[in-house]
């Protein structure tokens, strides 16, 4: 680990801070700074720059580490309906979690929860077809994407798997067409080498829009005209791209997909494809958005069997994708919450009145302060680790850039269990 | 601490011990010589009456990685079927098909197991394997990597790359993978099926690269062989499934070209056409072909009846078989230029003719193949069923009269259609400790596992016998791990950690700049992220890397 206050150089950094997962980032650390010379982002910038002094704290007033561990191990062992949300962490961070939850019996969430399950229902009922980041870059010839937020949530899509500067497929490259499918009429696409075609529509209408496509593709009639917006005679074009692609690729993200039916969305998407691999090759890329998303989803599910929304409180794990999320834990009596937030600091916990446990990067936001703070450090930056991509495939090894005395999720985690083991073991 | 088993029976195939009773000593984890008369003996358990043998070894069983995720998240009813409480001592979670890791690892420890091995681990996906084998906890493992349909392999075989770069670039995966063995999985198949190719037979030229599985099966049994690699080539033959396909076994194991190779659940290879199903038996001309070639070795990959979930690379063949998905839901994925993974949940149906031949091919598979050391026991767990019903099929394979009992329940047109009920053939204690235990050590390179002679690691399983063999082995007595006891009466008594086996293979590092090159200019990773650490395994406290070589091995 780096002590020196002389700058540090590190090649092939792997960036926390989206989905993408780069790890092609080129850093300068000085005085516990970084600063970035390659393959930096609007994400990556923000998320390497941490303020807030470390100190934990009890009530808003500043504790030892000590103190707020047996304060947090008082107020989660002695909760019947503890609740754990969050989950902005690691593998090791999970895995203590994971162990705590299973020791007080607790329900788990992430807090893109609702995301996540979004596509996991559909997996769960009928399954899909589907891709990586490194098959996209060298093999598509068509890419299709929902929604025109997608570039801002993931900063380098278009540079490193769109428009890349070399594929093995390289006449798949040459011929790649990018089509930007929902959004406002007013967004303007970004500048790249692969032609671009947007069609703004609004994102609720996006199920209606990929069903006329799926219509068209398999030469149904339709009823609509003018399905979502667009009439069908501009959705033929796309449509015959779609029937005719070698290898095309439909990537969405599913906040950014409105309405609360975001599954039917993507059911729509994913029937799509289905009926584009009876002639040709064709896949979806659900792309999780980061903050720790598949790290947690990966993790409770191999530990526990379930892809979060999950409550150990009966002694063995309990599935319900809908009544487990965060918010209705919270709102169904849930009398203790520890939320855990490394990475992104916009994500503090929930306004509730429910007494809280907050693990989080120094300068997390708060609606008010909770019962319990500990500040911890960011995996990639404070400490090692490992993280998964958002194609849900690949991790990678995370890896300290710079000394602090900020203790990991997993240390804290650990801690905790220990503190409510030692307090229930007979005397 | 001198422990003492005293009395037990010993069904040591490796040493030739058949059922003759020795009394072992564990010192250290390790079993010892008979110390010094006089010697003080910490503990001693009795084992009079009983069996005794190595711990058990499962050579292919689909415990860890994605694809084994991605089943798991496909199955939340069949999960909520079998939930697992919380003790004292052992984590929550669930078993059945697809189950949670840590399950895992106390389900087989309770069975006798000691040693698990993952077959299918695609070198992108590596890390995450092994975190979950970090998780699995009581056993030992490790996993085969997956090559073949890799386009770097397929690029430096259709450019004529000689074989010694590509032995440098298998033995370059078995480092970044950190894996024990080399597995091929359709060969070429799942790139192939990426170019949208649906079949891909033999001799059949890759339309992407004109590379055939014949020749990619010869050059990594080569190189598996030139690397000093202990276990052989892995090979999941082209199509799976098909039936017919006995004839693409027959060429798959010729393609060896006489080297070591390993045809993994090779039931579901051993189809023929006959009949008016068109769907048959060909297990004695697979049989015949062991029989013929001493290079070969096979596991079976039995299917057992009930529900399941198929988890596998081959995408080509999980797509075509999305059909026969139970509950209606599949799932295919191309990965990364690396290879691909297809989860389809399946209920096999003893009522069904095809499933009920397809149990009947298993068990014939088992009882015409002669040579119990070249065969072993798997039900390439999940996709023939569940692990935990291998003290079933042990039973099936030992009690003549319990395997006809349970044909007179199948489909009738396949039980006329088997050979089964002409097929006497009952294992012995001696033969199952070989197929379980000996069989797969030798296979595996595991010099000090799958025996009970000096200086083996203290993995013991002890069993009360018992004329129903089903009882027998799903409740063993005493588990030994390391030498600790960790089952009695088949409940667990204490929770370890086993270690990870791997095999580092010297090379010529300049194929690394070659390697690194085709990350930076294709992938999406940086080769310095994918290689897995040594020291990724150390952090954790769960036991370690074991650094296995062609000549000997050394503990990291």
């Amino acid at each position: 680990m780096p002590t020196s206050e002389d700058p540090l150089s590190f090649e092939h950094v792997p960036c926390p801070f989206c989905g993408l997962l780069c790890d092609d980032l080129r850093v300068r650390v000085a005085d516990g700074t970084v600063e970035l010379l390659d393959g930096g982002c609007p994400r990556s910038q923000s998320g390497f720059t941490v303020a807030g002094d470390g100190a934990p704290r009890i009530a808003g007033d500043a504790a030892s580490l000590d103190e707020a561990v047996r304060r947090a191990g008082e107020l989660l062992g002695t909760a019947r309906r503890p609740v754990v949300g969050g989950l902005g962490t690691d593998v090791a961070g999970m895995r203590a979690v994971l162990a705590l939850s299973d020791g007080i019996g607790a329900a788990l969430d992430h807090v893109h929860g609702d995301s996540l399950h979004a596509n996991l229902r559909v997996l769960q009922d009928r399954g899909w077809i589907t891709t990586t980041l490194g098959e996209v870059r060298n093999r598509a010839d068509l890419v299709v994407v929902l929604g025109s937020d997608l570039f801002d949530a993931f900063p380098r899509l278009i540079e490193r798997v769109i428009a890349p500067s070399s594929a093995m497929q390289a006449e798949a490259l040459q011929a790649r067409r990018l089509v930007v499918l929902g959004g406002p009429a007013d967004w303007s696409a970004p500048a790249t080498d692969v032609p671009v075609h947007y069609q703004p529509a609004a994102m609720e209408d996006l199920a209606e829009l990929l069903s006329a496509l799926r219509c068209l593709i398999n030469e149904r009639p339709l009823q609509a005209d003018t399905p979502a917006g667009p009439t069908l005679d501009a959705l033929r074009p796309l449509a015959e791209q779609m029937s005719q692609a070698s290898y095309g690729v439909l990537i969405w993200s599913t906040p950014s997909l409105a309405g609360t039916h975001k599954d039917l969305t993507v059911q729509c998407a994913t029937g799509l494809i289905e009926d584009l691999n009876r002639e040709r090759r064709f896949a979806g890329l659900p792309l999780a958005l980061g903050d720790g998303d598949m790290s947690a989803y990966q993790v409770c599910t191999w530990q526990t069997g379930y892809p979060l929304r999950v409550d150990l409180a009966g002694g063995f794990p309990r599935y319900d994708p809908y009544h487990l999320s965060t918010a209705r834990s919270l709102a169904d009596g849930a009398d203790a919450l520890l939320w855990i937030s490394a990475f992104n600091p916009t994500h503090g916990p929930p306004d509730t009145q429910v007494p809280t446990v907050v693990l989080g990067r120094p300068d997390l936001q708060f609606p008010h302060q909770p019962e319990v703070f500990i500040p911890v450090g960011i995996p990639g930056l404070d400490h090692g680790g490992t993280a998964f991509r958002g194609d849900a495939v690949v991790s990678l090894p995370l890896r300290a850039l710079r000394s602090t005395s900020l203790p990991s999720v997993a240390a804290v985690a650990q801690a905790i269990s220990e503190r409510i083991t030692s307090t229930e073991a007979p005397c | 601490m001198l422990t003492r088993l005293t009395g037990g029976a010993l069904y040591d195939p490796a040493r030739q011990i058949n059922g003759e009773v020795h009394d072992l000593y564990i010192r250290d984890g390790q079993i010892t010589a008979a110390p010094e008369p006089g010697t003080l003996v910490d503990r001693e358990y009795d084992l009079r009456g009983k069996v005794v043998m190595a711990g058990a070894i499962d050579m292919h069983t689909h415990i860890g990685g994605g694809k084994v995720n991605i089943a798991r998240t496909m199955l939340p009813e069949d999960h909520a079927a079998d939930p697992v409480p919380r003790t004292g001592l052992s984590r929550s979670g669930c078993g059945h098909a697809a189950p949670s890791t840590l399950t895992t690892g106390y389900r087989y420890a309770q069975m006798g197991y000691t040693a698990c091995f993952e077959p299918a681990v695609l070198p992108s996906n590596a890390r995450h394997a092994h975190l979950e084998l970090g998780d699995t906890p009581m056993v030992d493992k490790g996993g085969y990597a997956m090559l073949g349909s890799d386009e770097l392999l397929l690029h430096l075989m259709a450019t004529g790359t000689d074989q010694a770069a590509i032995n440098d670039y298998v033995a370059w995966t078995l480092h970044a993978s950190q894996c024990l063995g080399i597995k091929v999985v359709n060969p070429g198949g799942i790139s192939a099926f990426k170019f949208n190719q649906r079949e891909l037979d033999v001799d059949e030229a890759s339309a992407s690269h004109g590379v055939t599985p014949r020749d990619i099966i010869r050059t990594l049994t080569r190189a598996v062989y030139e690397l000093g690699v202990p276990h052989p080539l892995h090979v999941h033959a082209s199509n799976l499934g098909v039936p017919g396909n006995f004839t693409t076994t027959l060429k798959t194991m010729e393609a060896a070209e006489g080297l070591p190779v390993h045809l993994t659940h090779i039931q579901f290879h051993s189809y023929g056409t006959e009949g008016d199903r068109k769907f048959s038996s060909a297990a004695a001309e697979i049989a015949e072909a062991v029989r013929r070639m001493p290079n070969v070795t096979v596991d079976v990959g039995q299917i057992m009846f009930g529900q399941t979930v198929t988890a596998s690379g081959d995408t080509m063949h999980q797509y075509a078989n999305r059909r026969f998905a139970h509950p209606h839901k599949w799932m295919c994925m191309d990965i990364e230029c690396d290879a691909g993974c297809g989860v389809v949940p399946f209920r096999y149906r003893d009522k069904n003719f095809v499933n009920a031949l397809q149990w009947a091919i298993g068990l014939e598979l088992f009882l015409d193949i002669d040579d119990p050391w070249r065969v072993f026991l798997t039900t390439d767990h999940p996709n023939g069923a569940p692990f935990t019903s291998y003290p079933h099929l042990i039973r099936l394979l030992m009690d003549r009269s319990f395997r006809n009992e349970m044909l007179t329940r199948i489909h009738p047109d396949a039980a006329a259609h088997s050979r089964l009920s002409s097929l006497d053939r009952e294992y012995d204690l001696y033969e199952i400790a070989i197929m379980t235990r000996a069989g797969p050590a030798r296979v595996l390179g595991l010099d000090d596992r799958g025996h009970l002679g000096e200086g083996a690691t203290a993995d013991i399983t002890v069993y009360n016998p018992d004329d129903n063999r089903e009882r027998m082995f799903e409740t063993p007595a005493y588990v030994f791990k390391d030498g600790e006891l960790v089952v009695r009466d088949g409940q667990l008594v204490k929770v370890v950690y086993g270690r990870t086996h791997t095999v580092h293979p010297d090379y010529d590092p300049s194929i690394t700049r070659r390697v690194q090159r085709y990350f930076e200019k294709f992938q999406t990773v940086r080769m310095e992220n994918f290689m897995i650490g040594s020291d990724e395994f150390s952090d954790d406290g769960r036991g370690g890397l074991v650094v296995h070589t062609g000549r000997g091995r050394s503990e990291a």
